[in-house]
């Protein structure tokens, strides 16, 4: 009875301390991406709220908290206060199969964990797509619970965008779970240990996975509704897409789903491309007498990582133009989708052969 | 007498009832009875001699005490031949009934009901003869005519066609529009033949792209628009009648609120208009420096449209680079004349004040750079995949269909026309520096993007050459009955004292007649149609401007495309309300 109270207590403390990461990362996000954009833009980003404009977060996150909530007539109330919990959720409880270090196994009052991993299950990617697959209810269930035309278009945009482009990704992942022979994020994560010649990304044999993983992060893209492919949310065209008739906390909860959301794929391409938390080259990792500092450099590189990948959405977005829904359509089917077909196909023959 | 006038007269020897040719003026008029003028109207189109194939703008003037009060008058422009005519026709006042001509000339369409609104004239065979820049159930009579105050007829909150703020919603949900009369409601009921599938959009005048507070409603069949009503008239405010109460000089400031982004070539387009009609010479140096800062004005304006249009096609970056490049030059406008917004510094006869070489200066250090930063936009757009994606194929219209509508400036040349009014009709110092006019093939949006930039390029130029050759000189017409005295003057000698003091109070009186001037601004056309009776004030003040001519195509070029694409062709056209609904 002590040892499920103890695991209880202590997934529960993994637990919130990877939503306060998560949530934190969040705050900084919107900062960064405002100062990122604007240092490319030649211009300052925020500037106005603290020094040098690092507690613009909180000011944001006071004035959503304090707006009034505004539920339009005729909304279907029900789903239009459930769509943003239904976006946010599944963002974030993705994390819990996300290796943020090395796997150790710790025991603590005679209770095994390993502290680096909330729960090291062995479906781990499937978990997250699946979960990926409930947030595009979220967006489509706002956009059509809005009673609004423009919502309504943006609900459908994302609706046949997601359902597409989560194809891709999920057929980008295949080459990577063929050479790993599993489903787990720690297993992968492990068999790519050793430096970055050994990352799946660019591992020469059997097969390189980098182009699985340059369509993994447009898919990837596209599916967190980021610049070029921000159709559902299109500024220009439907005001704010399916969210144009939320205020306050329930924008919010968009909002941080959106972002939740492009940590979770940058982790994801980190674990499953990258070697997740492993040094690019092995002295770069605590290792001999310092074994026990491992952690720290491990999660060193897997922030680093995770940070390169977010910067990489933010360059996008100060970079390109925003593609026409058949556009995205016909990138999608007709182009993305034979590359990650292609790519499986030779992935296992040459997984077949050398092995 | 002038070819054209003389094949007129000699084909319609019955309708045509008078001809002139203004030949200070260069203007060409033909009088007609007002029955024929489809007949006349088809000529001037097809046949080879005439060839009248533009049709600039149609207004109409409003003469209470003469028996045919109202007049129409047509302007057309032949392309072929470079020339234009001035076609006019009486009406009666009792039956207030001419033909229409959009059979001819589809950019009639929205002229009209611009005459029909204003003026209340009907025009036979149109097909859609409703107001449009008023509300649709005003009825309070036509602005425009003489008998109409010019303070209008009470204060907007007292008109029952608008809602009451202090009224709950129920009490005036029952007086809007009647349901027969919902021009913008797809058929639903089950006896209609219509599709009822279609959704209708209504798009602005609160929405993020719609440059101002224009408003189109699209029908959709999904996410392709099967038809587009622009509706206009948001920023309506009547600029026309309240020029007929003001002296020619005063008219000058409400120009610049025309088209607000390019302030300073529509004080040009006016003051050359105004300048026509009373026939003064513009010093040498003056013609220089108004095209110097007519052809800055176009740069700053199409900076303003590439930024804007990138961002409706998603690029933010493009935006913030350009208006770098623009705050440059505003802060240029600001030491000329100190704003920056409703700039006001062309001056009837000349210009406000001189160039210093501190303005000289900066303005050279910025062209040394400038072709730099039109480079990091294309390197941004130019061979960007999506850019191309978005703007190749999309609101294709072709040169004759454009001709029709009477498209001019990018918007027309994109399609393969080279009409511009700098090259055909030379003022300022434009015929004597080099420069050419970009002309596109395909008449697509890319074609348009890709003309404005060059026409930034060949602005430059002919600011440098222009800079280079500036003469020495006075800036302003020696022309005491029109031009004030110097304001260093007015302080120390009576004489100049009272000069200005009689200008400004009474204002000048140009002679009695009537002139069209078109100017090339960024958008296009703008051309101000003035009547003079002789008097201190405009008769009548006609402004034709580029972006509502513009308009009228845009249901035509919308068709079949995407939402998406909605918004290109809003930036396509560079359209700016201000100047669109006057």
């Amino acid at each position: 009875m002590v040892d499920v109270g103890i695991k209880l207590a202590l997934t529960l403390t993994q637990i919130a301390s990877v939503m306060g990461i998560v949530l934190l990362t969040v705050a900084l996000l919107t900062l960064l991406e405002r100062k990122v954009l604007g240092w490319m833009q030649d211009r300052m980003g925020p500037m106005e709220v603290g020094p040098y404009g690092i507690l613009q977060p909180v000011a944001d996150g006071l004035k959503l908290f304090f707006k009034e909530d505004i539920i339009p007539a005729g909304a279907n109330r029900i789903m239009f206060s459930m769509a943003p919990v239904l976006s946010l959720v599944p963002a974030l409880i993705g994390f819990a199969v996300i290796p943020f270090g090395p796997t150790w196994n710790v025991e603590w009052f005679g209770v095994e964990f390993k502290p680096f991993v909330i729960s090291d299950i062995n479906i781990g990617v499937l978990y997250i797509l699946a979960f990926a697959s409930i947030g595009a209810y979220g967006v489509i269930l706002g956009g059509w619970s809005s009673n609004s035309k423009y919502s309504l278009l943006g609900g459908l945009r994302s609706a046949a965008q997601l359902i597409s482009y989560e194809l891709n990704v999920g057929l980008a992942i295949v080459g990577v779970l063929l050479l790993s022979s599993s489903l787990s994020m720690v297993t992968i994560t492990e068999a790519q240990t050793g430096g970055f010649w050994r990352w799946y990304a660019f591992a020469p044999l059997p097969f390189p996975q980098f182009i699985a993983f340059v369509v993994f992060i447009i898919a990837s893209v596209a599916e967190t509704n980021r610049t070029p492919f921000d159709l559902p949310e299109a500024e220009s065209e439907l005001v704010a897409g399916f969210f144009t008739e939320y205020s306050g906390m329930r924008f919010a909860f968009f909002f941080l789903a959106e972002y939740a959301n492009m940590i979770l794929v940058s982790c994801v391409a980190t674990v499953l491309f990258f070697g997740g938390w492993d040094a690019p080259l092995p002295f770069l990792q605590f290792h001999g007498s310092l074994e026990h500092l491992e952690w720290l450099s491990g999660m060193f590189w897997f922030t680093v990582k995770v940070y390169t990948f977010l910067f990489l959405f933010f360059w996008l977005r100060a970079t390109l133009p925003r593609l026409r829904y058949d556009q995205l359509m016909r990138f999608g089917w007709k182009v993305l989708l034979p590359i990650a077909l292609g790519n499986i196909v030779i992935t296992s023959i040459m997984a077949y052969i050398f092995s | 007498m002038h070819l054209v006038l003389e094949t007129v007269q000699r084909q319609f020897p019955e309708t045509v009832l008078a001809v002139a040719e203004d030949q200070a003026r260069g203007d060409l008029s033909v009088q007609i009875l007002a029955k024929g003028i489809r007949e006349v109207a088809r000529f001037l189109h097809d046949d080879p001699r005439t060839a009248f194939d533009h049709i600039t703008d149609i207004c109409s003037a409003d003469y209470p005490d003469d028996l045919e009060r109202f007049e129409v008058i047509y302007h057309f422009l032949s392309l072929p031949h470079g020339h234009r005519i001035r076609v006019k026709a009486r009406i009666m006042e009792d039956d207030p009934v001419i033909d229409s001509v959009t059979s001819i000339w589809k950019g009639a369409d929205f002229l009209e009901r611009e005459v029909y609104d204003l003026m209340g004239i009907q025009f036979e065979g149109h097909p859609d003869l409703r107001r449009i820049f008023m509300p649709e159930d005003y009825d309070e009579g036509y602005p425009l005519r003489k008998d109409f105050p010019a303070e209008g007829k009470g204060w907007r909150s007292q008109f029952d066609f608008f809602p009451k703020y202090d009224e709950p919603i129920d009490a005036w949900s029952e007086k809007e529009v009647p349901q027969d009369q919902h021009v913008f409601m797809a058929g639903d009921t089950p006896e209609s033949k219509k599709r009822t599938t279609e959704m209708l959009l209504n798009m602005g005048p609160q929405h993020p792209s719609t440059h101002g507070v224009l408003r189109v409603v699209l029908e959709l069949d999904g996410e392709r628009v099967s038809k587009a009503m622009p509706d206009l008239g948001y920023l309506h405010r009547g600029v026309e009648k309240l020029a007929e109460g003001l002296t020619y000089m005063q008219v000058l400031p409400h120009t610049d609120r025309l088209d607000y982004v390019c302030a300073m070539t529509n004080n040009y387009a006016y003051v050359r208009a105004v300048e026509k009609l009373v026939g003064v010479t513009v010093p040498e140096r003056a013609e220089y420096v108004r095209t110097i800062v007519a052809e800055v004005q176009r740069i700053v304006g199409h900076l303003f449209w590439l930024g804007t249009q990138a961002l409706d096609i998603g690029a933010m970056t493009v935006f913030f680079w350009t208006f770098r490049e623009r705050e440059v030059l505003l802060d240029l406008f600001e030491k000329l004349c100190g704003a920056r917004l409703t700039l006001n510094y062309y001056r009837i006869g000349g210009v406000d004040a001189d160039l210093t070489p501190e303005i000289i200066e900066s303005l050279k250090t910025f062209l040394d750079t400038f072709p730099e930063h039109i480079q990091e936009y294309d390197v941004l757009l130019q061979k960007n995949r999506i850019w191309l994606a978005r703007t190749k194929d999309v609101a294709v219209i072709s040169g004759e269909d454009a001709i029709n509508f009477g498209l001019t400036g990018p918007t027309l040349r994109g399609s393969g026309v080279a009409y511009d009014i700098r090259k055909l009709e030379p003022y300022g110092a434009y015929d004597k520096v080099e420069w050419e006019v970009p002309v596109g093939k395909n008449g697509d949006t890319y074609d348009r993007y890709w003309i404005r930039v060059e026409e930034m390029r060949q602005s430059a130029r002919i600011v440098q050459q222009c800079l280079e050759q500036l003469p020495e000189g006075p800036i302003v017409a020696d022309d005491p009955k029109i031009i004030p005295p110097q304001k260093t003057n007015v302080m120390r000698d009576m004489e100049s004292l009272i000069h200005h003091f009689i200008i400004f109070t009474h204002g000048f009186k140009p002679p009695k007649g009537e002139t069209y001037c078109a100017t090339e601004v960024p958008k296009g056309e703008l051309g101000f149609f003035l009547i003079s009776d002789g008097g201190p004030r405009p008769y009548r003040m006609k402004i034709r401007s580029p972006s509502f001519v513009h308009m009228g195509a845009f249901d035509y070029m919308a068709r079949g495309y995407l939402i998406s694409d909605i918004v290109t062709i809003f930036g396509t056209y560079d359209i700016v309300m201000g100047e669109c609904d006057r």
